[in-house]
């Protein structure tokens, strides 16, 4: 693996794991009785542009060195099914989250009437940044279990 | 300074600041309990300490997937796959969670405090008992003991000291 | 703005799970997007996007007067429907 391989696949684990972070510290905030509406946008901002730069580099890897090196190896080892299942799913999954933060991000940006009154957009964001850090988190351990079978 | 004592050094600051910050809290919370109301200047150790808690769990995340990708690039792939290390995460998985009921008041501080310190702790051992050999379902069961008898040991505590909340 | 960006992510997320079930079921599609934009992937993440912006585009104008909140929670419920699908279908795929 070239130097900009390891830092594309060490680059997209750490900036989806910014994210999550990021979006994880909006939940409790859009939930609580004081929502600060700047500091979401921050983290909703923060939060999309680490996913952008995780898919970059995700993509990157995924399709320079992953399908000819690592595929191989996973489908000829003891857990075939961590390509078949569980990268196949990863890698379209993931597709769908950089439009969930883009829409979260577009919200906070467009609220126009005070949200600490309007409950129901509160928890549907909510709701939408837990289903990131959801979909992220089962991302991750996919990744983790792939990375494992990949011997 | 190699990749490996650099992780280490972090993962260790991660659970220092975690297990310090956790077990600190729920002292300064039986604290302010024992009357049977907790004034707003009781629970300021508990909201000093919290970021400290966060801080743990952001390093601990981060570092814990350092040492993932230095498995993974130094051939030590099998690593990932170890019981000990799966359930490290679930159990992490588990005070994220937590954490989050507990922040949006949707699980009562009697159930959430001991999960979140049950947790802490099981991660810290997990990460200290290397030559532990148990499987997966072995080592979740175990936790899932653990969490049970710290929600009732609280509950034993608090009856033995009169704290009515 | 909001109901058209939240729409549109429905729409892209539906178009996701389509063409990639799809392309598994008819390798020729998958092999057009491989063609064309030298690997599926990437021809999914490029016809995501334009997708997207393209239903962003005609839904701000249309402007559907539609509670967000509903809308949103539509969004949720749908993304996880469509990660289901794709879970359970590469399930399928790879045990037949």
């Amino acid at each position: 693996m070239t130097p900009i391989l390891k830092l594309a696949l060490i680059g997209h684990v750490f900036a989806g794991l910014v994210a999550l972070i990021f979006y994880y510290a909006m939940i409790p905030n859009l939930i609580g009785k004081n929502p600060q509406l700047n500091f979401l946008k921050r983290l909703s901002l923060f939060g999309l542009v680490s996913l952008l730069v995780s898919w970059i580099l995700a993509g990157y890897y995924y399709v320079t060195y992953y399908g000819q090196n690592v595929k191989p190896l996973i489908k000829s080892g003891q857990l075939p099914w961590a390509h078949s299942i569980l990268m196949e799913t990863k890698e379209h999954i993931f597709l769908f989250l950089p439009f969930l933060g883009l829409v979260l991000l577009a919200s906070l940006l467009s609220i126009k009437s005070d949200i600490t009154r309007d409950d129901n957009l509160r928890k549907a964001l909510a709701s939408l940044a837990f289903l990131i850090v959801a979909l992220g988190t089962a991302v991750t351990i996919f990744g983790v279990v792939i990375s494992g079978a990949a011997k | 300074m190699d990749w490996t004592t650099i992780l280490k050094i972090s993962h260790l600051i991660g659970t220092v600041l975690g297990v310090g910050a956790v077990s600190f809290i729920d002292f300064f919370y039986l604290r302010a309990a024992r009357d049977g109301k907790i004034e707003p200047s009781e629970v300021e150790p508990i909201r000093l300490l919290t970021p400290f808690l966060r801080l743990g769990l952001i390093i601990l995340i981060l570092s814990g997937f350092g040492y993932f990708l230095f498995y993974r690039l130094t051939g030590h792939e099998e690593r990932l796959l170890n019981p000990r290390f799966l359930a490290k995460i679930t159990v992490v998985g588990v005070i994220l969670i937590n954490g989050l009921l507990l922040q949006t008041k949707k699980i009562p501080v009697n159930i959430g405090g001991p999960i979140s310190s049950a947790s802490w702790y099981t991660a810290f051992i997990l990460g200290a008992w290397r030559a532990l050999n148990l499987s997966y379902f072995a080592i979740i069961a175990a936790y899932v003991f653990v969490v049970l008898m710290a929600i009732f040991t609280l509950g034993v505590i608090k009856k033995l000291l009169k704290i009515p909340i | 703005m909001i109901n058209a960006t939240v729409l549109s992510a429905i729409l892209t997320i539906i178009y996701i799970t389509v063409i990639t079930v799809a392309g598994e079921l008819y390798p020729p599609l998958k092999e057009f997007l491989a063609k064309n934009f030298s690997h599926h992937w990437i021809g999914k993440s490029i016809t995501a996007i334009l997708v997207f912006v393209v239903f962003a585009g005609l839904l701000l104008v249309l402007k559907p007067k539609i509670k967000t909140a509903f809308l949103l929670n539509l969004l949720s419920a749908i993304s996880i429907v469509s990660a289901l699908i794709l879970f359970s279908f590469f399930a399928w795929e790879s045990f037949r």
